[in-house]
């Protein structure tokens, strides 16, 4: 078992003809929540799809607990997913399955568990999110915090090494997002996962992180833990942090 | 000019992509039809929301098509040849062309337009992703329940169409054409054949995986939001029209060689 679970090397990509990322390499310590910052549209949701698969790089390498994960064939790429889960910006849960549904989906097409297990485990996750008993619920019938919550429910059913987090508290209100905030340290906590999250909520990176980098223009330009952060002179940290447009990082439209 | 050539060369590369994306994908649902078995639930509630949800249109649809027939054929040949040939033409017509291409059209507006959408959607709502992300392979979970259930389907809907447009038909040679039932049953049997059924049943089976074949592909790949969910159901209705048009002919030429 290697010690860094996710590692990105000089990896390139680019999108409908525009660079995305480049040169970007990054590493991912097992037991760690790394936090990568970014403006919109900077790609932080793209090395989330890079790490899970979704795309693999033009150039350049991402290794999955030491092993080729942009080079796996189908059948071992799907064993390697079975060790991560990710929660999406948008939820994404399957909106023609009830919330028992989405969490149990893994469940049913990877283990031989019987039904009543399945809905113990079920009931389990939904707990440790704090939404007990909305099993049958669907999802157009909840907020936009509690789908983030069952998402989360169904990135944890499987009890994931790695969990990806995509933005996961843009779009709710500040204290909803606190509460998710929470419940990415408690799962962190509480599971012993490692975990990645993209996000552009100062809150989130200086709460959740026990790394964190920033991106721009497809690389990492800092990292360092939130301590360092803070403290940092790094004009594009500084700019980032105080919500200026003017600065380093320049803004297109 | 230059600029035009590069417009004509791009909307060329770009068909060839989209013919060789479409044909990967047909493949690999093709490739997955062993393990129809495992996807048992999602192909059961796919048959009975295609095959059931569809019987209330393709009834009121067949109906008409029926009686249609049965009022123009006698209005071409009533003075000619004797009344029985109306309820043989009626028949035949039905079985070998009418009840599966008619039926075929009605199904690809209403189940291959709604597979683009539903699949559409939760390509750009990232549903698909996240299927993918936990290791259930779309392709698997998603097409082949919804092919094999279109194939399968299809030929079902299409005897029960059948049945109703004759029906449609009798009632009109009946109460509109004073013939006798047992002229019409009587000009049924002599020009009906067990050939003909099957040549039907063959026609709506491969229409049938055409139609969801086609839904799946436009969904699955759908791209750009809203915009692109209602272009890819757009483009699977128009796609599948022409193609069950195209097929329809050839079918025609393959299954009835003395015709041509």
């Amino acid at each position: 078992m290697q010690s860094v679970i996710m590692e990105l090397a000089g990896v390139y990509k680019s999108l409908g003809g525009q660079p995305v990322l480049s040169d970007l390499s990054l590493s991912v310590p097992r037991g760690e929540t790394l936090v990568i910052m970014g403006r919109s549209g900077a790609g932080k949701s793209v090395i989330l799809k890079h790490m899970v698969g979704l795309l693999n790089p033009d150039r350049g390498a991402v290794l999955f607990d030491g092993r080729r994960l942009d080079r796996m064939r189908r059948a071992e790429l799907q064993q390697a997913r079975k060790r991560m889960g990710m929660l999406f910006q948008s939820s994404a849960l399957f909106d023609s399955m009830t919330v028992a549904e989405n969490v149990s989906l893994g469940l049913r097409k990877h283990t031989r568990l019987g039904e009543k297990e399945i809905a113990a485990k079920v009931e389990a996750k939904l707990a440790a999110v704090g939404l007990a008993g909305i099993e049958q619920k669907m999802p157009a019938e909840l907020s936009g915090g509690m789908r983030k919550r069952v998402g989360l429910a169904r990135a944890i059913a499987m009890d994931p090494e790695l969990i990806l987090y995509d933005e996961p508290t843009t779009g709710l209100d500040p204290i909803t997002a606190d509460a998710i905030n929470n419940l990415i340290i408690e799962t962190r906590d509480k599971f012993g996962v490692t975990s990645v999250v993209v996000t552009h909520d100062v809150n989130t990176v200086l709460k959740v992180g026990s790394t964190v980098a920033l991106l721009n223009e497809g690389k990492i330009i800092f990292s360092g833990t939130p301590a360092e952060l803070k403290s940092t002179d790094n004009p594009y940290v500084r700019q980032f942090l105080e919500g200026r447009a003017e600065g380093p990082i320049k803004v297109h439209f | 000019m230059l600029e035009l050539f590069s417009r004509i060369g791009e909307r060329v590369l770009g068909g060839f992509y989209r013919l060789g994306e479409a044909t990967l994908l047909i493949l690999r649902v093709f490739g997955e039809l062993p393990h129809i078995w495992r996807v048992h639930r999602e192909t059961v509630a796919q048959m009975i929301r295609i095959g059931i949800g569809s019987m209330p249109l393709v009834a009121v649809t067949s109906l008409f098509t029926g009686m249609v027939l049965a009022v123009q054929t006698s209005y071409q040949i009533e003075e000619y040849v004797p009344e029985i040939f109306i309820a043989s033409a009626v028949c035949k017509a039905t079985i070998i062309e009418l009840g599966p291409v008619i039926t075929a059209l009605v199904i690809s507006g209403r189940v291959g337009a709604s597979i683009a959408a539903e699949l559409g959607t939760m390509r750009v709502t990232e549903q698909i992703d996240a299927l993918e992300t936990m290791a259930v392979d779309p392709v698997r979970f998603l097409l082949l329940p919804r092919f094999f259930s279109g194939l399968v389907m299809m030929p079902v809907i299409v005897t029960f169409g059948c049945l109703i447009a004759i029906a449609g038909g009798y009632a009109v040679c009946l109460l509109y054409l004073e013939m006798s039932s047992v002229a019409f049953f009587q000009g049924m049997r002599q020009f009906v054949y067990p050939y003909d059924i099957y040549s039907g049943l063959l026609k709506s089976f491969i229409f049938g995986g055409t139609i969801s074949l086609v839904g799946c592909y436009y969904g699955y790949c759908t791209s750009q939001g809203a915009e692109g969910v209602g272009r890819a159901t757009t483009q699977s209705v128009v796609t599948n029209c022409l193609l069950i048009l195209i097929f329809d002919y050839f079918l025609a030429m393959l299954l009835f060689p003395t015709a041509g």
